[in-house]
């Protein structure tokens, strides 16, 4: 049997918290590293309809894997990001999630920074967290429109 | 017959890396000496893959595939990941 060294975190990998950990799309040893910190669900947030190594990996590592694609460089619908928080906070309350995009940091940066905002974070230390996964430091507009604007008060 | 070149870890060390504020082996080795474990840089080093090891070793069981604890353990790329959760463990997120 082969045996595998290739078990490492994904790119861009951070601790949201003891539940919710964040990163870019992983690769076959990041997906053994992530399940092995007990989590078996993954949110995927890119923006491209999800493709067959997705779908493999869910299939091969016991995986539930969900889609909720948001576009990081325009207006976000409401309605689409209440869907994703209500996944996390509502529907999953229990369960460890995987929460990535395609680079780690745009999509996944808003969804992270309106849950901070839950957790009771204000605008700035918030808006700072976020920065600090943007390369170069240059959070988008829209991104920060989003993050600040985004009604909360459901999940308080 | 010349020296052997020994083994080079490619992405150097984790510990070392400026992003997570860490110190060489044998600073460490100096901190612990102060506080009263006395050990060199040698000892550091292996007390620090022994604690890796555990972590790989849990991880490893955790998920559905056979993997070599000790090489995974080896991995800087491995410590960061470790040290990311521990500095966010250890800030309260």
């Amino acid at each position: 049997m082969l045996i595998s060294t290739n078990v490492h975190p994904p790119a861009m990998f951070a601790h949201h918290n003891h539940r919710i950990i964040r990163g870019r799309f992983p690769d076959t040893g990041a997906v053994k590293f992530v399940t092995g910190l007990g989590i078996r669900k993954f949110v995927s947030l890119g923006i491209g309809f999800p493709g067959t190594p997705e779908r493999t990996l869910g299939k091969s590592n016991k995986i539930e894997l969900i889609h909720f694609p948001i576009s990081p460089t325009e207006s976000q619908n409401d309605q689409r990001l209440s869907d994703i928080i209500d996944y996390i906070l509502v529907k999953n309350s229990d369960s460890k999630i995987y929460i990535y995009d395609d680079d780690g940091f745009s999509c996944t940066g808003i969804v992270c920074g309106i849950l901070r905002r839950i957790e009771g974070w204000d605008v700035a230390s918030t808006i700072e967290e976020c920065t600090r996964f943007f390369p170069g430091g240059q959070l988008s507009p829209d991104a920060v429109r989003t993050v600040c604007n985004f009604n909360i008060s459901r999940w308080r | 017959m010349s020296m052997p070149k020994g083994h080079k870890i490619s992405g150097g060390y984790a510990t070392v890396a400026k992003e997570y504020q860490g110190h060489d082996y044998r600073t460490i080795s100096e901190i612990m000496t102060k506080d009263g474990h006395k050990m060199n840089h040698a000892t550091a080093r292996n007390k620090f893959l022994q604690v890796m090891e555990k972590f790989a070793e849990s991880i490893c069981a955790n998920n559905y595939a056979k993997a070599n604890a000790k090489a995974v353990a080896r991995n800087p790329q491995f410590q960061a990941g470790i040290c990311e959760m521990l500095q966010g463990i250890d800030a309260g997120r």
